[in-house]
């Protein structure tokens, strides 16, 4: 390798570690509210209409897919106006770091929700409640470079506690149904 | 400034020279992995600076804004945390991608002489 190929391998892993140690000022707390307004409208749309929303595993999946990808649109595009704001040169970078600290969390979601759809379709109802989990790990993995220990610890222990309460209650509840 | 770049390609205006200097750049890399900082006698230690060296160039990027330091006491000693600024670590950034353009150009340049002619050419400027 050259010495000028040898610098530039340099410069790649000073700029990688500097954008890794940086805090992520991507994630706009309204748009993650957003998130939790389509679940909760997903939610209450469900409980009003089950013939047509819950009952078949399909569309049960499809509402809740449709909502996976609204929030995810919704946290992109304002995420990306913010990082151009706020990261300025560094905006690219921290981007592509984001995401790929993300993506096997997203790609664990949609390998659970296939497994699931299709080998135990009658339990599809579990599907909110473990991806939440996923969630709380995505926000327990990124403590230090997307929100900080104050406010990202109690966001992810709720994000746990709650399907880990609510989905032995379901259980309860679909075997009295 | 692009349209600087077109009359000036190598001016290399981005190369700040704030972080332009030996000791500083090895500063600025220190601290370029550690979110919360390192304290005055790692970043000593890793940058292989005195204490009067180290202390007046982190004068120096402090003053620039490019880091901050945070004085207090680890039990009854005191303790300085320096760590890179938000407007550091964006100007740092800025720093390396012009560095990058500076090589990536002599790379260009020299891609068509061996090694030895490299050795013996006179330096420019």
């Amino acid at each position: 390798m050259r010495d000028i190929d040898h610098a530039l391998s340099d410069i790649a892993g000073i700029r990688a570690q500097l954008a890794s140690s940086t805090r992520f000022h991507g994630l706009a707390p309204a748009a993650i509210a957003g998130s939790g307004a389509f679940a909760f409208l997903a939610a209450v749309a469900q409980t009003l209409w089950p013939e047509r929303l819950s009952n078949d595993p399909a569309r049960y999946v499809a509402v809740w897919v449709s909502v996976a990808v609204a929030s995810a649109a919704l946290i992109l595009v304002e995420g990306l106006a913010r990082v151009g704001r706020m990261h300025g040169a560094m905006a690219s970078t921290m981007v592509v770091g984001t995401a790929r600290q993300m993506a096997p969390f997203g790609v664990a979601g949609a390998g659970i929700t296939l497994i699931l759809y299709d080998s135990a379709p009658g339990s599809v109802w579990i599907l909110p409640g473990l991806w939440q989990i996923l969630i709380a790990l995505i926000g327990f993995t990124s403590l230090e470079t997307c929100q900080g220990p104050s406010s990202g610890r109690p966001a992810g222990t709720l994000f746990v506690a709650w399907p880990c309460s609510s989905l032995p209650a379901g259980e309860r509840r679909c075997h009295r149904g | 400034m692009p349209g600087s770049d077109r009359k000036a390609p190598y001016a290399y205006a981005g190369l700040d020279r704030v972080f332009h200097e030996k000791a500083r750049l090895g500063i600025a890399t220190s601290l370029a992995g550690h979110a919360y900082g390192l304290g005055f006698s790692d970043l000593k230690a890793l940058c292989g600076l005195t204490d009067g060296n180290l202390s007046r160039h982190l004068q120096v990027l402090e003053e620039a804004g490019f880091v901050a330091l945070d004085k207090g006491y680890v039990g009854k000693r005191p303790h300085t945390l320096c760590r890179l600024t938000d407007l550091g670590r964006e100007q740092f950034m800025a720093y390396l991608a012009e560095l990058e353009r500076v090589l990536r150009q002599a790379a260009r340049a020299t891609a068509g002489r061996s090694v030895d002619d490299l050795k013996t050419s006179p330096q420019a400027g």
